[in-house]
């Protein structure tokens, strides 16, 4: 490989290792407060990138960012409202399996109707043009599209990082995942707390699902492989490290990019084998969750 | 030894209906059955881990379709008789899931369940990959190089038969035994039947190898039926999905319960295509069926309904 491949290869695997990170830190929030891990969270991705595609039918001309912010805000409502009306309730049987079917069942729900409404064929997602865009340094050509997906995911990572450390939201979250009976005693609505991480949460889902239909494309059967993803960026990353998270992520990201190099139709094998290798050696060592 | 007594009588039973049904049953309705019964034998599987041993995986597609490739590759490449394959299956998956639960076992609960369907989606994408294998095109069974002769799905129903007695006989044996009341013991406590002396580790690997064994011989016995398997239908997620939609609907961690789910899961969806509604429409319904469970009736409709007429009393 040439230098200028090289850097094309850790270049794609960054851009998309920081998306993998942001639907890993979505998953490890989400279960990190509520302790129950959200199968339906490769769905609410996929929900994500459909409302781009439908805010696009709708308004040809709308830009990246308005995009971005009402799948954000949609994602976040149907989040909130599904751990409302059935999470909460399942949550309340104390089991965690339990839960953990139900967000399952859920996740079948959406995946079929889904296929039912919209079709179970292959889409992109082209928000004016972004995909084929691209800017020139010298040798290099950089895509805007991988530049301002890099750019979001670590913003979104930033403020991510802000909101749970810097808060009055954020010690409330942390609170409540550290110990919910004493956070409850102190004043603070459990109830409403799992309400705003699941919205926080779906959001999350949906910014990383927007731009991962952009750069590569969306079927109501993506959430499987995407849910996939966040949980080994989560087990990789380690559970309430959003920094692990992110680099984790990334791991991912380029173990995927440099794969495809040598071998197109990897698919997933090589991110499940990078996944699978860090799970034996951290068994080596004696180092687990 | 009253209770043995009793056992081989049911056994026998068991014998004259499949032998009565295989001989006189048409091809279709056999057909029909046979993928009921192997479906009930999965999810009876899934459930003696995810039930009794508290150990829900989402990945037990894995072992059907590894189970079904044995079958094939060896028919295919060897003059041993499909049907002797068939009988060995179920212990070289069984052997070979001993590596794989001492790793995955490592990921405790929630980690573990998702564990397991990431190695799942891992094989899948393996077979894919493999020439030799099919690759994405599948394989066909003829064993020894030439189509399977007769009529399977009739030899298939009485074995399907059989087992489904040979297992239910076998798993209210288990549980009564000691390694039951193990098992039982630790899915409730867990700390505190280590601390009876139970080794939870051997304990779980124990059954998550009978379990991926009888996955295994059940998912061979079927595409024995199917004479031709391919990748994305043997290693299928709607394995894994059947089977916790059978065992929840019905009752996880009972043994009537997989049966009362099988006869829901696959009476709703005849009934549906009777009425020419398939596909992701059945999904649909049937995700609603299992959340509502979950919800309210989160044991399962078979215990549900045994405490309703409990209270009637």
């Amino acid at each position: 490989m040439t230098s200028i491949a090289v850097f094309e290869t850790l270049f794609q695997g960054l851009t998309l290792g920081g998306l993998y990170g942001l639907i890993g830190a979505g998953l490890a929030l989400n279960f990190g407060v509520l302790r129950v891990v959200n199968l339906a969270h490769g769905e609410m991705i996929t929900i994500g990138a459909y409302l781009g595609v439908g805010y696009l039918a709708l308004v040809p001309e709308l830009n990246l960012g308005f995009v971005l912010v009402g799948a954000m805000l949609g994602c976040a409502v149907i989040g909130a409202l599904l751990q409302t009306v059935v999470v909460e309730r399942a949550m309340a049987t104390r089991d965690p399996m339990v839960a953990m079917l139900v967000t399952f069942g859920i996740a079948i729900i959406i995946r079929n109707l889904l296929v039912e409404t919209l079709g179970a064929d292959l889409r992109g997602l082209n928000v004016n043009g972004l995909g084929s865009a691209s800017l020139q340094f010298g040798d290099f050509s950089v895509g805007v599209l991988p530049l301002l997906t890099l750019l979001i995911a670590l913003t979104a990572f930033a403020g991510l990082a802000w909101l749970i450390a810097k808060t009055a939201f954020g010690r409330a979250v942390r609170a409540t995942s550290d110990n919910p009976e004493i956070a409850a005693l102190m004043g603070i609505s459990s109830k409403w707390i799992h309400i705003q991480v699941s919205a926080l949460a779906c959001a999350l889902a949906a910014l990383a699902g927007v731009l991962l239909a952009m750069r590569s494309s969306l079927s109501p059967f993506s959430g499987v492989e995407r849910l996939l993803i966040a949980f080994e960026v989560v087990v990789l990353g380690g559970l309430g490290s959003i920094r692990g998270a992110l680099l984790a992520g990334i791991a991912l990201g380029l173990a995927q990019v440099t794969a495809a190099r040598f071998d197109s139709n990897a698919g997933m094998l090589y991110v499940h084998l990078t996944f699978l290798v860090g799970l034996t050696l951290r068994a080596v060592r004696g180092k687990l969750i | 030894m009253k209770s043995t007594l009793k056992d081989i009588l049911i056994l026998g039973v068991g014998i004259v209906i499949a032998f009565v049904g295989a001989a006189t049953i048409d091809p279709g309705m056999l057909f029909l059955l046979c993928e009921v019964l192997v479906l009930f034998f999965m999810a009876q599987m899934w459930n003696l881990l995810a039930g009794y041993g508290g150990q829900v995986s989402m990945g037990h597609q894995a072992f059907v379709g590894m189970g079904a490739y044995v079958l094939f590759v060896l028919a295919n490449n060897t003059s041993i008789s499909p049907w002797i394959i068939l009988a060995l299956v179920p212990f070289i998956i069984g052997l070979l899931a001993l590596p794989l639960g001492a790793a995955v076992f490592r990921l405790k609960h929630a980690y573990f369940s998702i564990g397991m369907w990431v190695i799942a989606e891992f094989i899948q994408t393996l077979v894919i990959k493999t020439e030799v294998l099919g690759g994405s095109s599948g394989i066909v069974l003829r064993p020894g190089g030439n189509p399977l002769k007769g009529d399977p799905e009739r030899a298939v129903f009485f074995i399907a038969v059989v087992a489904c007695f040979a297992l239910m006989i076998g798993l209210r044996r288990l549980l009564n035994a000691p390694i039951g009341l193990a098992l039982l013991s630790v899915r409730d406590n867990e700390a505190a039947a280590e601390s009876a002396g139970i080794n939870v580790r051997k304990l779980h690997l124990q059954i998550f190898s009978l379990s991926a064994a009888g996955c295994a011989g059940a998912g061979a016995l079927y595409y024995m039926t199917v004479l031709y398997l391919s990748p994305m239908d043997g290693f299928q997620i709607n394995w894994v999905v059947a089977m916790m939609f059978i065992c929840v609907v019905g009752g996880m961690g009972t043994l009537t319960g997989p049966f009362v789910g099988t006869l829901i899961f696959v009476g709703l969806r005849e009934t549906m295509t009777a009425f020419d509604i398939s596909g992701g429409r059945y999904w649909i319904v049937m995700g609603v069926i299992a959340v509502a469970t979950l919800l309210f009736a989160p044991r399962g409709l078979w215990p549900f309904h045994q405490s309703l007429f409990a209270k009637g009393k």
